[in-house]
């Protein structure tokens, strides 16, 4: 009986926006708590590591292993609440409901109603909504879903949004993550509707789908889930993301001359610097820049990259933002960081199952160039309406 | 069968009724705390979420269109109640989770919750469904109570 209404013509869709807003609201809001009593716990060891005498070890720890693998640590509650969020909602049923709902909409849009479930699968991850694809019937189909699958928000962007969403837009912060998912979701549908009508034609066929039964969440099942996955989360940190601490750490200490005085003579300010007449139209600093660049090995080294930089330059990221960034310019970087190539484990699951370097090499392009234009429009735009 | 084992009313013209007051407090408030929120109006403390008077709206928009197939009989129509209640729950409770835990932040003096006010977290979604919680369980103690004076009344006249 309940599906009358969650699966409704006109309410389904509404109930649907109830329930994500719900979702993210619930992760933003209820971790930030949680978050500040890492970061005090990283800023109490932070105390101590900063008083090694060698100035040199002092650093790597404090600014690099602390400032990087540490600041991603505090963003493990937001992780750990959205997988116990998207877990609930997968043990009540609901979540193959939402994809019932949706496929209406799909449908009409020449698209198949089975590609949503992959869709939905990449708020948690988008190598499993790349792979997720295989049960998407239909070739074409099939290769649009895992072309626009990275489109979504995977658990690590959501890290960029609640920094930016906190610093930038604090009063509004939870709504600002809820509606950066939403437009990845609409941006998936736009550019999966381009595809089927330019490079990937093919009739749409209906979707038969078998709907689970609905049932209440157990305290054990839905905390297992959010476990299960979280910990792959802290896995990344404690592996990549500490590796790439320690490489961020050595290109934003050293440069040319050796170890250079300051981080605006570092290796990473070269970098940053050698792409910076591209991005200088989105009002992303060099700081920026490289941040989205490592960004590529995963997103969450995004911020991590910022923290790091800005930690040797002896500011907080916080003020370093706000002092760097516009407010047009931040939500330019977080719709970039949405859109931009995916990662690394990504595109290696691209490769595996398009099986294709060709169609690999354009879901990397065809990213960068949305992320690009969608961002420079919202700072074109967005400058006519709020800073005249 | 199906409405004795949920035991539903027989008559749905009361629940309709009722579903109709909840669905118009909720539009009103909804409509209210949009209009708030962009300033159209005078501001009022809770009432600042733009987003929050918009779901409001939708919870509204669930109970009212139960309003039609309850007035007709048609037991399709406690979905929609049932729903709007879910949806009004979790509202409440997640807004129930951000007082506490705002709540943590302020008792442990961390530096962004040292202003923090509990007024500014009373917001429409959680005293709406306490109000809603507070009509429902009265109205189940008024329909048993009025079921047992009946049901005597019943015994005593065929007595």
């Amino acid at each position: 009986m309940l599906d009358r209404v969650l699966l409704h013509r006109y309410l389904g869709l509404p109930i649907f926006l109830v329930t994500m807003w719900a979702m993210f609201h619930f992760t933003f809001e209820i971790s930030r708590v949680f978050m500040e009593m890492i970061t005090q716990l990283f800023g109490w060891i932070g105390t101590y590591t900063s008083q090694i005498p060698n100035a040199l070890v002092a650093s790597l720890l404090t600014d690099g292993i602390l400032g990087g693998v540490g600041f991603i640590l505090t963003f493990v509650p937001p992780i750990f609440f959205l997988y116990l969020a998207i877990s609930v909602l997968e043990d009540t049923g609901y979540l193959s409901r939402a994809a019932f709902v949706m496929d209406r909409f799909m449908m009409k849009m020449g698209l198949h109603g089975r590609s949503f479930i992959p869709l939905l699968l990449g708020f948690g991850c988008s190598v499993a909504a790349v792979m997720a694809a295989r049960t998407v019937d239909g070739e074409s189909n099939r290769l649009t879903t895992i072309l626009v699958s990275p489109l979504m928000s995977c658990a690590g962007r959501l890290p960029i949004y609640i920094l930016i969403g906190g610093v930038f837009f604090p009063a509004i912060a939870g709504t600002v993550v809820f509606l950066m998912y939403m437009l990845g979701i609409v941006m998936a549908i736009i550019v999966a509707i381009i595809f089927k009508k330019t490079i990937l034609r093919e009739e749409s066929s209906s979707m038969l789908m078998e709907l689970s039964q609905y049932q209440i969440p157990t305290l054990h099942g839905s905390f297992r889930h959010m476990w299960d996955r979280g910990l792959l989360f802290v896995k990344t940190a404690g592996t990549y993301l500490l590796v790439g601490s320690i490489i961020m750490w050595f290109l934003s200490s050293f440069g040319p001359t050796g170890l250079s005085a300051s981080v605006d003579d570092s290796f990473a300010a070269l970098l940053g610097r050698f792409f910076e007449p591209i991005f200088s139209p989105l009002g992303f600093s060099w700081q920026v820049i490289t941040g989205l660049i490592f960004g590529f090995i995963a997103k969450e080294a995004v911020i991590q990259t910022l923290s790091i930089v800005y930690a040797i330059g002896g500011v907080s990221l916080e003020t370093a933002l706000i002092t760097s960034l516009t407010p047009l310019s931040a939500v330019a970087l977080m719709v970039f960081v949405l859109l931009y190539i995916p990662c690394l484990a990504t595109v290696g699951a691209i490769r595996k199952e398009t099986g294709s370097w060709k169609w690999t090499g354009f879901a990397v392009m065809y990213q960068l160039v949305l992320a690009y234009i969608i961002a420079f429009l919202i700072v074109l735009i967005g400058g006519v309406f709020f800073v005249s | 069968m199906y409405r004795e084992d949920l035991h539903l009313p027989k008559n749905g013209r009361w629940p309709s009724f009722f579903t109709m007051v909840i669905g118009i407090t909720y539009l009103i408030v909804g409509i209210v705390q949009v209009l708030s929120s962009l300033q159209l109006i005078v501001p009022i403390t809770g009432f600042s979420d733009f987003i929050g008077g918009f779901l409001l709206i939708i919870v509204a928009s669930v109970f009212l269109t139960g309003v039609k197939p309850l007035s007709e009989n048609n037991q399709e129509g406690y979905a929609f109640i049932a729903v709007g209640y879910i949806l009004a729950a979790l509202l409440f409770g997640l807004q129930i989770l951000v007082i506490l835990t705002n709540g943590l932040g302020w008792f442990l003096h961390f530096e962004d919750w040292l202003s923090w006010s509990i007024l500014n977290d009373i917001t429409p979604s959680l005293w709406l469904f306490i109000i809603l919680m507070t009509g429902t369980g009265s109205l189940w103690v008024i329909g048993n109570m009025g079921e047992k004076i009946m049901g005597r009344k019943m015994e005593v006249s065929q007595s």
